[in-house]
């Protein structure tokens, strides 16, 4: 057992020292009393590093060298970026490219997206050929929340409400006006003339009670029911481009 | 084009830390040091050369009571061979890459 009573050189060193240590101690022997060769050898040296941050550096490359060494894949990794990054600059420059364009089809596709919105529901807010930018993946992680505009599944068509409910919400309207569990909801994205008419009810676990801003001409959850969460394609994050 | 093995940037600058002094044994550590390399990209190099017989390594005995024992690597004659061809190779490729901006600025 090493007290700290010796040398700064000894065994011993800063709690992050030991904790990269540690951790690249039991990638590399797994509870044995010793690992692969060249595991061992990058944690023989890890007593040379000087700071800490430089044993963090080296019990890092540690841990892929004795990932690489027990399951023999001697560079499939390696091999993969030597082939596409090897070659010269102009290679280099179109393999860069290729994967930015990649990229950014695969953003474009899963996370951020931009839609064509054909239809009235949410006037005046969002006009019937506006452009909206819509968030496919924060959501989710997120959650959703009243005042959320959301578009409905399928991807494409732009059809667009606003959250007015969420799961457990009771919702009834009174006087041409829209009540979320016994008060009156804030809705300033409403024209100033709007009144709302709708059947009370209950919002289901894992659904959200969906109205279009042009209350009169929307066809939104007062026609089809509460729609399941799972339904929801994606949130506007905002307008990128008006109706001409 | 096929690529020569053991040509990358970073192997050859392994290459040219061990040819310094080919008889020494010298640490992966200070490899590192030398190289530039981290020791996720040294050891894998260490690794393919000592395969290829390129390299032989040894335990070295600990040089104090609670110190590990220290893995320790020097070229074999053919490594030593490879080297030379390896580092001559670049030296010679890259002299007229050098050459390219003066040209261009001549015209």
């Amino acid at each position: 057992m090493v007290t700290a009573s010796e040398t700064p050189t000894s065994v011993s060193g800063s709690v992050v020292r030991r904790c990269a240590r540690a951790i690249l101690t039991r990638a590399v022997r797994r509870g044995a009393a010793r690992g692969g060769v060249w595991g061992e050898a990058v944690l023989a040296e890890m007593e040379e590093a000087r700071t800490d941050v430089e044993a963090i550096r080296w019990a890092a490359g540690g841990l892929w060298v004795s990932w690489r060494e027990r399951t023999g894949r001697v560079g499939i990794v390696a091999a993969v970026f030597g082939w596409l990054f090897g070659g010269g600059w102009i290679r280099r420059l179109a393999v860069v490219a290729v994967l930015l364009v990649g990229l950014a089809l695969l953003i474009h596709q899963f996370v951020l997206t931009v839609v064509y919105v054909p239809s009235v529901t949410m006037e005046p807010g969002v006009r019937a050929g506006d452009r909206v930018l819509v968030d496919r993946v924060g959501f989710r992680l997120t959650g959703l929340d009243v005042g959320d505009t959301i578009v409905v599944s399928p991807m494409g068509s732009g059809y667009t409400l606003r959250v007015v409910g969420l799961p457990g919400d009771e919702l009834a309207c009174r006087d041409g006006k829209l009540f979320r569990n016994g008060s009156p909801a804030n809705e300033p994205y409403l024209a100033a003339d709007t009144t709302t008419e709708c059947q009370a009810v209950a919002v289901p676990d894992g659904h959200v009670y969906l109205l279009g801003d042009n209350r009169a001409s929307a066809r939104d959850s007062r026609v089809d029911g509460p729609m399941a969460e799972d339904k929801v394609a994606g949130r506007v994050v905002t307008r990128v481009s008006a109706a001409d | 084009m096929p690529r020569t093995p053991n040509s990358s940037p970073q192997t050859l600058s392994v290459l040219a830390a061990l040819l310094a002094e080919p008889s020494r044994w010298r640490h992966g550590y200070e490899l590192s040091k030398e190289t530039g390399l981290a020791s996720g990209s040294l050891y894998p190099i260490l690794m393919r050369l000592t395969q290829q017989g390129m390299l032989e390594a040894e335990w070295q005995s600990p040089v104090a009571p609670g110190r590990p024992a220290r893995h320790a690597y020097r070229l074999t004659s053919g490594g030593v061979a490879l080297a030379r061809t390896r580092l001559a190779e670049r030296d010679r490729h890259s002299a007229p890459a050098q050459a390219r901006p003066a040209m261009r600025v001549a015209w």
